[in-house]
C-alpha cells in the first residue's frame, strides 16, 4: 500500500500538469468572445439542395475565421458561432426560426434565404428590430427602399440573363425562337419573368412558356407539347438541377435536337449522371468550373477548405454561397462595430468588396430603389463530353 | 393535332397512368383490407427506389437482381413498421392515421440524413427509343410498362384465386366472421402490408432508372396515390388502376390542351367522382 505521502505527491503531480496544460489556452479562451449569426435555410424539402450546399460554404468560412484566432471587430476577437434554422422552405417555419432567432438568441445578424416566401415573411421581425438581413432568392419585392437592413448577396436571374442572353445572341447567332419551362410557384413566375424580358431585350421570340408542379417527375406530356412548337432553345432557369437534368433525358428521348440553357449553377457529373453524358452535350449554364481558366486565389483556397472539410468531390453550386459570410465579415472588420445601423451603412458606402470571385459591389438603385444588391461576375459555361469548359465571364451592368 | 401527336399524347398519359397505379395498388389494398391510410406508404417507394440505387451503384448488383432484392427488403421493412408500429393501435383509426404520418416524416427525414440532399441516378438498364405509330417511347419506358402490367395482373390474380388472398378479401369484408372462420387476421395484416410495402419498393426500383433518386420522392408520390385511390375507390385494386391509368390520361391531355393547370384537372375528377359516386368508381358502398 502506497503511503500517504507519495499518494499525496502522486496527486500533485497530476494537478501539476493539468495546471501547465492548461495554463496556455486559459488566457486566450478567456479573451475570445463569441459572436454570435442567424441563418435561416432550408435544410429539410424540396430546397435542402440550396440549403444544405449553403451551410456547407458558410461553414468553410466559419471555420477559417476560427481557425485565424476569430473575428476581430474593433478591440475584440470574437468566435463565429452559426446558430442554423431550418425553414423547410415554408414561410410559416422560416417566421418561427426568425422570431425565436432575434428573441431568444438575440441575433444581430441573419443570413439566408433561399426562398422569397420566406425573406418577405422574415422581414417584417428583421427590419423593425434592425436587424441585418443577408439573402438570396430571386423576387425583385425582397429589395425596395423600405428594408434598408436586407442585403442580397447573389445574383439573381435578372442580373446573371443580362450577361448571358447577349453572350447566347453572339455565340449561338442563328438561334430565334425560346421556350421556357419553369415551376408553379412565386419563384418559377419571377424567373419566366426575367427571362422573358431579356428575351425580348435581345430579340428572341417566345413560342412557348409553360409552368410545371413541383415533384414532378415525368415530364413528357409538357415535352411532347414544348417540341411542338419548334423552339432553338429551352430555358429553364428556375427548376432545380434535377429537375433540369430530367427534362433533358426525356426531350432528347422525344427528339428535341435544340439547345439547352439554364441561367443557375449545377453540378456537372451529378447533371451528366441523370440527363447521361450524350444528351447534356451543349447545355449552357451558370456554373463556373473552379478548377476552370477563371480561378482566383481566392477560388483555390475555398476549393481547398472545402475539400479538407468535406472530402471529394467538389460541389460547384456551393461557392456562391460563400459569399454571405465573405462580405459580412469583411464589413464588420471595416466599421469596427456590431452596430447593425453602422454595418449596414458601411456596406452600403463601400464601393468594392474583395469576394472569390473577384472584385465585387453593391448595385440596382435604379432597378430595386435600393443599392442592396451584390453584383458579382458571372460566368457562363458548357458541358462537353461530360465536363464543364469555361465559355466566358461578364460583370453584369446594374444601375 | 397530327395523329402522331394524339398518338404521343395517349402513350405519354398511359405511361404516367402506369407509375401512378403501381403507386397506388399497395396503398389501397393497404387500406382495402387494414382500413389504414398508410401515408408512410410514399416513403417505402422512395426507399425503395434508395435500395436499388445503392444496390446497383454502390454493390454491384444486377439491374433485375436489385429490383427483387429491393421488393423483398422493403416488404420486411414494411411488415418491421407494421409488428412495431401500426399494430398496437390497430382497431384505432385516429391515432394510426398520426402514427403514419409521423412515420413518414421519420422515413424522409432520415433518408435526407443518411443519403443526403443529391439527386441521384440509377444507370438505365435499356437504351434508345422505339416508334409506335409515329409516337416515341424509350425502351426503358417499355420495359417499365411490360413489368408494370406483370405485377398489377399477378396481384389481381393472387388476391383472387391464391388461398392467402382470399383470406386478405375475407378479413376485409368482415375481421370478426373471418377470425371465427379461424384466418388470423394479425397474420393476414403482416402479409398484406409485406405485399403492399414489397409493391411500393418494385415501384421505386421500376423507376429509379427512368427518373431521379432523392429523399423528397415520397411526398409527392403518397399525394398522387391518395387522388387515385379516392376516384377508383379506397380499397379497390381494380379502382386503383383505373384511377391511376384516367388521372394520367386527364394530366397528358391536360398538358397538352389547358397547359399550366392541368394539376387541379385532378383535384377536379377528385371533387367530381365524390359527389356522384362518394365511393369512388369501384369503390363498394
Amino acid at each position: 500500500m502506497k503511503s500517504f505521502a507519495e499518494s499525496f505527491w502522486s496527486k500533485m503531480v497530476i494537478l501539476g500538469v493539468v495546471v501547465v496544460l492548461a495554463i496556455p489556452s486559459f488566457p486566450l479562451y478567456a479573451a475570445q468572445k463569441e459572436l454570435k449569426f442567424g441563418a435561416i435555410f432550408p435544410l429539410s424539402g424540396r430546397g435542402a439542395t440550396w440549403g444544405m450546399a449553403a451551410q456547407k460554404a458558410i461553414t468553410v468560412k466559419q471555420k477559417e475565421v476560427n481557425a485565424k484566432g476569430g473575428l476581430k471587430v474593433g478591440a475584440d476577437t470574437y468566435k463565429l458561432e452559426i446558430i442554423w434554422e431550418d425553414d423547410k422552405y415554408n414561410a410559416a417555419a422560416g417566421r418561427m426560426a426568425a422570431e425565436k432567432l432575434v428573441n431568444r438568441d438575440r441575433v444581430k445578424f441573419i443570413l439566408g434565404s433561399q426562398s422569397s416566401a420566406v425573406i418577405l415573411a422574415v422581414q417584417p421581425i428583421t427590419e423593425p428590430n434592425k436587424i441585418l438581413f443577408l439573402v438570396n432568392s430571386y423576387a425583385k419585392e425582397v429589395l425596395a427602399p423600405d428594408k434598408p437592413y436586407t442585403f442580397r448577396m447573389v445574383l439573381t436571374s435578372n442580373e446573371i440573363l443580362q450577361g448571358m442572353y447577349p453572350w447566347m445572341t453572339k455565340t449561338y447567332p442563328n438561334l430565334k425562337a425560346v421556350a421556357f419551362i419553369e415551376p408553379n410557384d412565386a419563384s418559377g413566375w419571377s424567373i419566366e419573368k426575367d427571362c422573358r424580358r431579356m428575351a425580348e431585350q435581345n430579340k428572341y421570340q417566345v413560342i412557348f412558356s409553360q409552368f410545371y408542379e413541383r415533384g414532378t417527375s415525368d415530364f413528357y406530356p409538357l415535352l411532347n407539347k414544348m417540341i411542338a412548337a419548334s423552339p432553338d432553345f429551352v430555358d429553364f432557369s428556375g427548376a432545380p438541377p434535377g429537375d433540369q437534368a430530367l427534362m433533358v433525358k426525356q426531350m432528347r428521348e422525344l427528339g428535341y435536337k435544340g439547345k439547352t440553357f439554364s441561367s443557375t449553377t449545377m453540378d456537372p457529373a451529378e447533371f451528366c449522371k441523370i440527363a447521361g453524358v450524350q444528351n447534356a452535350e451543349g447545355h449552357i449554364s451558370n456554373t463556373h468550373d473552379l478548377l476552370g481558366a477563371y480561378t482566383t486565389e481566392g477560388q483555390k483556397k475555398y476549393y481547398d477548405g472545402y475539400i479538407a472539410l468535406y472530402g471529394k468531390p467538389f460541389d460547384p453550386v456551393t461557392p456562391k454561397y460563400q459569399v454571405y459570410l465573405d462580405v459580412l465579415i469583411q464589413a464588420l472588420e471595416k466599421a469596427g462595430t456590431l452596430d447593425t445601423t453602422k454595418v449596414m451603412e458601411m456596406m452600403e458606402k463601400t464601393e468594392e468588396w474583395g469576394t472569390i470571385f473577384g472584385a465585387s459591389k453593391f448595385g440596382g438603385k435604379e432597378h430595386y430603389g435600393i443599392k442592396r444588391q451584390i453584383v458579382t461576375p458571372v460566368y457562363i459555361s458548357e458541358i462537353i463530353k461530360g465536363n464543364l469548359v469555361n465559355r466566358g465571364t461578364m460583370m453584369p451592368a446594374l444601375p | 393535332m397530327t395523329f402522331s401527336f394524339f398518338i404521343q399524347v395517349l402513350v405519354n398519359g398511359f405511361m404516367l397512368g402506369l407509375t401512378y397505379v403501381l403507386i397506388a395498388s399497395g396503398f389501397s389494398l393497404i387500406y382495402g383490407i387494414m382500413r389504414l391510410l398508410n401515408f408512410a406508404h410514399g416513403e417505402f417507394y422512395m426507399l425503395g427506389a434508395f435500395a436499388t440505387y445503392l444496390l446497383c451503384e454502390h454493390l454491384g448488383v444486377h439491374y433485375f437482381t436489385a429490383m427483387a432484392l429491393s421488393m423483398v427488403i422493403i416488404g420486411v421493412l414494411g411488415v418491421l413498421v407494421y409488428h412495431f408500429f401500426f399494430r398496437p393501435f390497430r382497431d384505432e383509426h385516429d391515432p394510426s392515421l398520426v402514427i403514419a404520418l409521423g412515420i413518414a416524416m421519420l422515413i424522409g427525414g432520415l433518408a435526407l440524413i443518411i443519403f443526403g440532399e443529391k439527386d441521384k441516378s440509377v444507370a438505365p438498364v435499356f437504351s434508345g427509343v422505339i416508334q409506335v405509330w409515329g409516337a416515341t417511347l424509350s425502351r426503358e419506358r417499355v420495359a417499365v410498362i411490360i413489368v408494370a402490367i406483370v405485377l398489377m395482373a399477378a396481384l389481381t390474380l393472387y388476391i383472387k384465386f391464391s388461398k392467402t388472398g382470399q383470406a386478405m378479401r375475407a378479413v376485409s369484408q368482415d375481421r370478426e366472421a373471418a377470425a371465427l372462420q379461424g384466418i388470423g387476421v394479425d397474420t393476414t395484416f403482416r402479409l398484406c402490408m409485406g405485399i403492399s410495402s414489397a409493391l411500393a419498393g418494385a415501384a421505386g426500383a421500376l423507376l429509379a432508372p427512368l427518373f431521379y433518386v432523392n429523399p423528397f420522392l415520397g411526398m409527392h408520390a403518397v399525394l398522387k396515390a391518395l387522388v387515385v385511390v379516392v376516384i377508383g375507390g379506397l380499397g379497390s385494386i381494380p379502382g386503383a388502376i383505373a384511377g391511376g391509368l384516367l388521372l394520367g390520361f386527364v394530366e397528358s391531355f391536360g398538358n397538352t390542351f389547358f397547359g399550366d393547370i392541368t394539376e387541379i384537372l385532378g383535384f377536379i375528377i377528385v371533387m367530381i367522382v365524390l359527389l356522384f359516386r362518394p365511393q369512388g368508381l369501384f369503390g363498394h358502398g
